[in-house]
């Protein structure tokens, strides 16, 4: 049974989140690896595709920069990781860092994975806030695998952020079909 | 061969078998290559959808007829150019112009679809002022925004002028105008309606006065007569020309082509007996026309001048005369087919086409009008005689005529004296004519009604709209247009159910009447009744994979589904299938919003506009992206230019209040939001807007008041409660905003929301000042 830690949405949290208040917003950014093995690139992790996998080939910490172009607010971040297929190449401890830019980073959480297998959600909230992390620069960095293995295998990662609202200049969605249905034009 | 092959050709076409046509006239091209027949071959494509041959087969061609064709086929093929060329010079050509009307209409267009908006608007009066039943160009007139020229073209003055023209045609006076009759077409059979159209004067401008054609009255079809499609009418012919004619513009004065051009053009191949000659033929062109009506045109050799005297010192002789006269300009309708061409036989090598002349009323004094009814006069003069015969021919000559007709003008010529059938006819005739006129009259006014309606709507005046559309008789109201014009009026004042019902209603009467499903569907998208816009998407798509607005219904469902993506690409497909549907482009332009890709949707609503002006959505969505990106004097700019657009939406109102408001403009902020307000009292969202200006503007109690008001329309809505919480903390009373934040968390708004008023809950014991520093 995969632990994983506190840090780590339950499922009710992800459900909560439906697709209706997060959007997927990689696509907003360049993606870039710190080393790669020919054939087992960043594009893998990227494609939407859970059998094909990035493979790390260098010294730990494993890093995967995610660089946007304007300044995001930041909701979760999904990564899709698997125990039984990945044996030893699996993260083991993953530490998400947020900042300006490469060299202006800060730890925003660690995450402990145990024999994970599936897609692992991180919510992004610094601790105990109720605001959106804002950032230009996102990097995940593999810091160990499970049972020691030097190499990592991430087969997707998806990076998540709020949802715009329908209505300009009102910061809530409206709850009632009254409201709503008046609020904007189609 | 030819004619036999021609009547082969005619008849396949006439029983939809397009194949068989093709066939059978691309050897009738081969044998005998000439323009009558190049023309019919090119029919048979058009009909079968195949524009691009149609086109090939056309190019070169001079007679009027293959050019108006070969101008509808450039449209399809969305070569404007070529198109609009061939009309103007169809149009110019004036003397046998039969489709002036829908030669107008086509220019009308293609200057739509080219941006040029005056000169759209005005092909499209000149096309109601030759024929005032155009529907669509009267509705394109509205969709323009050319609200005064559509409301005088079915307005009062047009009534009545419609009527008294009716009037003098019954009494056999000189009518000042006449329209032309309609054409009929060779499927018709029977007593078809030829409805006295007359094209009224529009106001005024000279270019528009109408010849004062006789209007030829009922063309009968052939198949009923057995003298084959002679025109009844009777009525005496008016008399004296007018020579206004010649004034008259260079279109066609009123063409009774019913807008049906390729199946005008088609129609009455008939059989050009041998001589056909040159030409085109007329075909179709029913009108009947009484030649002798004709006759007032300014003819050259004034030879006319005597017979209006003679016409109408005896009545009974006249009627004869009329309808021998009739005979000769017979209508090309129908085409009876052996009889008359054995009639022919005679004389008048190829049978005169009067339908031709029916057109004729524009011919005025033209080459063409003048032979013809040179010919008729001759004719007339010499009734029984053969040397009008001659005449005829010459005349003839000049026309191309449709085959049917010519025996029944040499059949009369020969015959006058002793026809008692053609009496007989006569006098059907005229009580036709007068049923024909009232049958115009009725018409008219129906669409009237509809046209009032419709003008209304499009200018967004949903109220008069509905009141016009409420005068329509039952078995009118209940059809699929009329519904979802109805639909459409609710929706513009934002009334979702009812227009939901109406919607509904209209599917219940006519569920192929895909046309107002795209608006059906997006007021389903706001009232967010998944289920049932689901169904309709796949009912819209099953019945009808290629129609775009099924695409549009698919695109609102999984929109409503948040699955932008999807939604994204079905608009698109839509669009595929139509690129000038506008709605599909902004729809476009919304999800491309919706995952925030500003310039994509920038494009997407541009585009949207230059399709169509008046399309307010597509103003409204450049404003919100305007406001989304802060560049607030554009937002404002675009929304006010929506707002002239449409000047009763209350949510344009608020919106342009709310970009008044950022840009500091509080003042007329309030005064927008108070006419939003006024505008639909059910809205919330200027009340809340209001409430949010107060606030701003320090006026705490006052936007307090609006939102206990709020609070009693939707008091479930959570955004009220937080914003009075946040009110109540500026004045400092800290239990009230805390009670109110409460009660706005228990309302369970999103996710994102709730963090806010956590947030705010949090910092309930900062000050505001100290809480905006933090941020």
């Amino acid at each position: 049974m995969p632990e994983v830690s506190a840090a780590v949405d339950t499922k009710e949290d992800v459900d909560k989140e439906d697709d209706g208040e997060k959007r997927e917003i990689g696509k907003l950014a360049v993606w870039s690896v710190s080393s790669n093995k020919p054939g087992n690139g960043v594009e893998m992790l990227r494609d939407n595709n859970l059998g094909t996998y990035w493979q790390s080939d260098g010294a730990q910490p494993h890093l995967v920069n995610i660089q946007f172009q304007k300044k995001v607010r930041l909701q979760q971040v999904a990564i899709y990781v698997d125990f039984k297929v990945d044996e030893s190449y699996t993260p083991n401890k993953i530490s998400i860092r947020a900042g300006n830019s490469f060299h202006d980073l800060r730890e925003i959480k660690v995450v402990d994975l145990d024999e994970p297998a599936g897609w692992i959600y991180i919510s992004l909230f610094p601790n105990d806030s109720k605001d959106f992390l804002r950032a230009f620069f996102m990097q995940l960095a593999v810091l160990s695998n499970h049972q020691n293995g030097r190499d990592t295998h991430i087969r997707q990662i998806k990076i998540y952020g709020p949802r715009q609202n329908a209505v300009i200049g009102h910061p809530f969605q409206f709850t009632t079909v009254e409201f709503s249905m008046r609020s904007t034009i189609r | 061969m030819e004619a036999s092959l021609y009547e082969c050709v005619c008849a396949s076409l006439r029983v939809y078998m397009y194949r068989n046509a093709t066939f059978l006239c691309e050897r009738l091209c081969a044998e005998f290559p000439s323009e009558n027949n190049l023309l019919l071959l090119a029919t048979c494509y058009f009909r079968r959808n195949q524009a691009h041959r149609a086109y090939h087969v056309l190019k070169g061609a001079k007679s009027t007829q293959c050019r108006y064709l070969f101008a509808l086929a450039c449209f399809e093929m969305d070569s404007m150019g070529e198109a609009e060329a061939a009309l103007l010079s169809c149009v110019e050509s004036g003397s046998e112009v039969l489709n002036g009307a829908a030669c107008q209409y086509m220019l009308g267009v293609i200057c739509r679809l080219s941006d040029r908006r005056q000169a759209a608007i005005g092909f499209y009066t000149q096309a109601l002022s030759l024929d005032p039943f155009f529907w669509s160009a009267y509705e394109d007139l509205c969709l323009l925004g050319a609200d005064e020229d559509a409301a005088t073209l079915y307005g009062d003055m047009a009534a009545l002028h419609l009527q008294q023209q009716q009037q003098l045609h019954l009494e056999g006076r000189p009518q000042p105008a006449v329209a032309p009759s309609y054409v009929m077409d060779e499927f018709d059979s029977g007593y078809g309606l030829q409805a006295l159209r007359t094209p009224y004067s529009s106001n005024g401008s000279p270019k528009h006065s109408r010849l004062p054609l006789a209007i030829s009255d009922i063309g009968i079809t052939s198949s009923g007569l057995s003298t084959s499609g002679f025109p009844t009418p009777s009525y005496s012919t008016p008399s004296p020309v007018q020579p206004q004619m010649s004034a008259a513009g260079p279109q066609a004065p009123g063409r009774n082509v019913q807008g049906l051009p390729p199946f005008g053009t088609g129609s009455s191949p008939g059989h050009s007996s041998g001589g056909a000659g040159d030409g085109m033929s007329r075909g179709g062109v029913g009108a009947s026309g009484n030649p002798q009506q004709r006759r007032k045109f300014v003819d050259p050799d004034g030879k006319f001048r005597k017979i209006p005297g003679r016409l109408f010192e005896q009545p009974r002789r006249s009627t004869r005369l009329n309808t021998g006269g009739d005979g000769t300009s017979q209508q090309p309708c129908s085409t009876s087919g052996s009889g008359p061409l054995g009639q022919t036989g005679s004389a008048s090598g190829s049978g005169v086409v009067p339908g031709l002349l029916a057109g004729s009323p524009g011919l005025v004094g033209r080459g063409g009008a003048a032979n013809s009814l040179r010919m008729s006069i001759s004719r007339k003069m010499t009734a029984g005689s053969t040397d009008g015969s001659d005449d005829g021919r010459r005349s003839v000559e000049s026309l191309e005529v449709a085959g049917g007709e010519e025996g029944p003008s040499s059949s009369r010529r020969g015959s006058v004296d002793d026809d008692p059938h053609g009496v007989g006819m006569m006098f059907r005739g005229a009580s036709r004519g007068s049923r024909a006129a009232e049958g115009a009259m009725e018409l008219f006014s129906l669409l009237r009604i509809l046209g009032e309606g419709f003008r209304h709507l499009c200018m967004f005046r949903c109220q008069e709209a509905m009141q016009a559309f409420s005068k329509l008789q039952q078995q009118q109201y209940e059809t699929g247009w009329v519904l979802c014009q109805v639909g459409r009026a609710y929706f513009e004042m934002v009334d979702y159910p009812e227009a939901e019902r109406a919607y509904s209603s209209a599917r219940r009467v006519s569920p192929h009447h895909l046309e107002g499903t795209d608006m059906y569907s997006t007021a389903l998208y706001h009232m967010k009744k998944d289920v049932e816009l689901s169904y309709l998407a796949q009912e819209t798509v099953a019945m009808d994979r290629l129609s775009p607005q099924a695409w549009c219904v698919m695109g609102n469902c999984f929109s409503l589904q948040k699955d932008h993506e999807s939604a994204l690409k079905f608009f698109q497909r839509a669009l595929q299938l139509d690129s000038h549907f506008t709605y599909a482009h902004t729809l476009c332009g919304h999800e491309h919003v919706a995952m925030e890709d500003f310039e994509e949707g920038l494009t997407c609503y541009r585009n949207a506009i230059r399709m169509d002006p008046r399309h307010y959505n597509a103003w409204y969505g450049l404003g919100t992206i305007y406001f989304r990106q802060e560049k607030y004097k554009l937002a404002e700019f675009h929304f006010r230019r929506a707002l002239h657009i449409n000047s009763r939406s209350s949510v344009l109102h608020c919106y342009l209040g709310m970009a008044l408001h950022t840009l500091k403009k509080n003042g007329e902020a309030l005064e927008l939001l108070e006419q939003a307000i006024v505008a639909d009292p059910k809205n919330p969202l200027p009340k809340y807007q209001k409430a949010n200006v107060l606030m701003s503007e320090e006026r705490y109690h006052d936007a307090l008041a609006e939102l206990e008001q709020l609070k009693e329309v939707a008091p479930r809505e959570s955004s009220v409660y937080f914003l009075m919480g946040k009110i109540y903390k500026r004045l400092d009373m800290l239990e009230r905003a805390i009670y109110h934040f409460c009660i706005a968390l228990d309302l369970k708004p999103s996710a994102s929301d709730v963090n806010l008023i956590k947030t705010a809950i949090e910092k309930l014991p900062v000050a505001d000042d100290l809480e905006d520093e933090n941020l």
